[in-house]
């Protein structure tokens, strides 16, 4: 079973969060496959990997895991870190449709 | 941003052309730093760790390798076999690899050769675990991460590299 321990700064919103578990764990996994999804097409890039740091960062806080360490929370927040950093402009869908339909509208 | 401090495939590229031709899409080289820095701290700090207790990591290293072996595929098993045969060369090999890849990627010195040290170092922990490159795992995600910096030649922003390009441009290391 998971125990948290929240730091300390963290154990108002962690008190908040136990209050409405129940749509918290309705919300938590939702959330994760937009990210993945948004991700792996390349749709929001910079948007979905900053929802992804606060989504990581609570996660740090929750388990006091330090984000130098290594540890798989704080490994892809440094990667979500340089992809939001990069604004990576290649291989998105949301331009390729963008462009798609004004080619379509024969513009 | 000049070109000088980008990573690009294409040289020069015209301020639409990124959009059209994701050959020529340029990115500030500085963007990997952070992530550059990260997998030095990991490094490092795992690396002071041990320094302050040798002992200690001598069975953490017998420990790691007995406890994971019946994980780990098959095809690895010889190795981790042979590793716990030889258990006190490999504690020093490792400790010694971790530090250079941590001073590496920190300084930013051959940051290209560090990084592929830690991938090789990393893809090891990666199948000692019997993980999956697929899984939430630290190795998978160090691994992508180092292949970042070594792609990018993160070490030519903020790093040691800077001097050294310019002194041997061609050279694959930095």
């Amino acid at each position: 079973m998971f125990r948290a321990k929240p730091a300390a700064f963290y154990s108002g919103f962690f008190q908040l969060l136990i209050v409405h578990k129940d749509l918290v764990a309705v919300l938590l996994p939702w959330i994760h496959v937009i990210i993945g999804v948004a991700l792996v097409l390349g749709v929001a890039t910079r948007i979905t990997t900053v929802v992804a740091l606060f989504l990581l960062v609570n996660y740090m806080a929750l388990t006091g895991v330090m984000p130098y360490g290594p540890d798989p929370i704080s490994a892809l927040a440094a990667l979500a870190l340089v992809v939001c950093l990069a604004n990576p402009d290649i291989w998105r869908v949301g331009p390729a449709l963008a462009r798609w339909r004004s080619l379509s509208r024969g513009r | 941003v000049t070109t000088v401090d980008t990573v690009t495939s294409d040289p020069a590229p015209a301020s639409d052309a990124p959009r059209r031709n994701w050959r020529a899409a340029t990115v500030p080289r500085w963007t990997v730093v952070p992530l550059r820095l990260y997998l030095a701290a990991g490094f490092l700090l795992g690396t002071a760790g041990r320094l302050a207790n040798w002992s200690g990591w001598r069975d953490e290293v017998h420990g790691f390798l007995g406890g994971y072996l019946p994980y780990a595929p098959a095809f690895y098993r010889p190795v981790m076999s042979l590793a716990l045969q030889h258990v006190d060369l490999f504690a020093r090999l490792v400790f010694v690899g971790e530090a250079l890849v941590g001073l590496s990627l920190f300084l930013g010195v051959a940051t290209r050769l560090g990084a592929v040290i830690g991938i090789f170092l990393s893809l090891n922990y990666l199948l000692s675990k019997g993980n999956t490159p697929w899984s939430v795992n630290n190795d998978f995600a160090f691994i992508i991460g180092m292949l970042v910096v070594a792609l990018t030649r993160a070490g030519r922003t903020f790093g040691l590299d800077v001097w050294l390009s310019r002194r041997w441009s061609r050279h694959w290391i930095w």
